[in-house]
């Protein structure tokens, strides 16, 4: 009987500690009215757009936040990028497309880039809560012309991992393939090696509090959970990570958590 | 030994319920996904619960643009490039953004299947 309890004890814990690293889906039901996302998500163009910002780092909440782990306050960030939106009844808007990187929920171990818009991107969120980070004007012309260039594409390495580690090209997750293309339009380059070296010389990541042996049983049960890509302590890439990135390195304009109440101070100060 | 093997057990059987909840970033599979759009597109077009005064529209094609003085250029167009400097030096000024709530499409199979 001791030993069924034992038992339980060390599944309870496992529970536990693999919760903290959940994220998001975007196949969940929506949590809140649809006016409320809708109206939020026009709130975070609207605050964006005000600032003139053409491209910027975007995050969102999937997950409550008492089970995320320290230093992890977004689930899921993307890139947000100015464009000219042709409605499928032919007509021109303007606002946002979001460039995702998302996990497929019928195969774990894979992810694919998906462009979707605001609405979309707040769906079925925990929070009504935007972390916004806008990069300087010249690293969003660098930016634009990456697109342009199809430079995501280029840097996306199906392999995911919600813990990729972003020293390497293992595996990769929402936040590496954002940092990825950042770096790919900051240093001109899509070769993969010369931008791993620069990211281990220049970017700080987020260590997370998660033992591997907790890590290695999730992998055993789910293609998204690999840690096989890290040595020693678990680190990988965060919004937090990101914004901090650009202010050391004198990149970032302005940054921002917004609710429908208004900007409010991110958790963990840059 | 017995006992060992219950505790592996029932570790393993909790863990197989609870790790569903680490995955990160999912995006739905083709089938849910087309769902997920059909129901999002029916709950933001359903009268009173509609967002007031906003048309809700799917999005068919997105192309980057810069917005230099008071034109929209084309990202994508390499002529425009020089035109388009948006360097610190030029102040960033507020970019206009359209009222209607957009979403994205359904995937391409599906549009083609639509339309057999």
């Amino acid at each position: 009987m001791m030993n069924w309890i034992q038992g339980l004890c060390v599944a309870a814990a496992i529970c536990a500690s693999t919760h903290t690293i959940a994220g998001s889906q975007n196949s969940g039901e929506a949590r809140f009215e649809a006016n409320q996302i809708a109206q939020f998500a026009k709130q975070v163009e609207r605050y964006s757009a005000q600032q003139g910002a053409h491209v910027f780092v975007i995050g969102r909440v999937g997950r409550p936040e008492g089970d995320l782990p320290e230093g992890i306050e977004f689930t899921h960030v993307a890139l947000a990028v100015y464009s000219e939106l042709t409605t499928t009844e032919g007509e021109k808007k303007q606002g946002y497309a979001i460039h995702n990187l998302y996990q497929l929920s019928d195969d774990p171990g894979t992810s694919q880039l998906i462009v979707d818009y605001p609405t979309d991107f707040f769906w079925s969120v925990h929070d009504l809560k935007a972390a916004i980070a806008i990069p300087t004007r010249a690293l969003q012309q660098k930016l634009l012309d990456a697109f342009a260039q199809g430079v995501p594409a280029k840097v996306h390495n199906p392999r995911y991992s919600v813990v990729a580690n972003p020293f390497n090209n293992q595996k990769q997750n929402c936040t590496e393939h954002t940092l990825n293309v950042i770096n790919a339009a900051l240093y001109n380059t899509t070769d993969m090696a010369q931008l791993k070296v620069n990211t281990r010389a220049y970017f700080e990541p987020q260590t997370l509090n998660v033992s591997r042996f907790k890590l290695a049983l999730g992998s055993f049960f789910n293609d998204g959970i690999d840690s096989s890509d890290h040595q020693g302590k678990v680190k990988t890439t965060t919004f937090t990570s990101i914004a901090r990135y650009l202010k050391n390195n004198q990149l970032l304009a302005h940054s921002t958590v917004l609710t429908p109440d208004g900007p409010v101070e991110l958790k963990y100060p840059l | 030994m017995t006992h060992l093997l219950r505790s592996v057990l029932c570790t393993a059987l909790l863990s197989m319920v609870c790790t569903q909840a680490v995955a990160n970033d999912s995006h739905a599979s083709q089938a849910s996904y087309h769902g997920s759009q059909a129901s999002k597109y029916s709950a933001l077009s359903v009268g009173e619960s509609a967002v007031e005064g906003a048309t809700v529209s799917m999005v068919a094609v997105a192309i980057p643009v810069a917005i230099i003085g008071f034109s929209a250029i084309s990202v994508g167009m390499a002529s425009t490039r020089a035109a388009a400097d948006l360097s610190d030096a030029a102040s960033p000024k507020p970019l206009p953004i359209c009222d209607d709530v957009l979403i994205a499409g359904p995937a391409p199979a599906q549009a083609l299947n639509e339309e057999l």
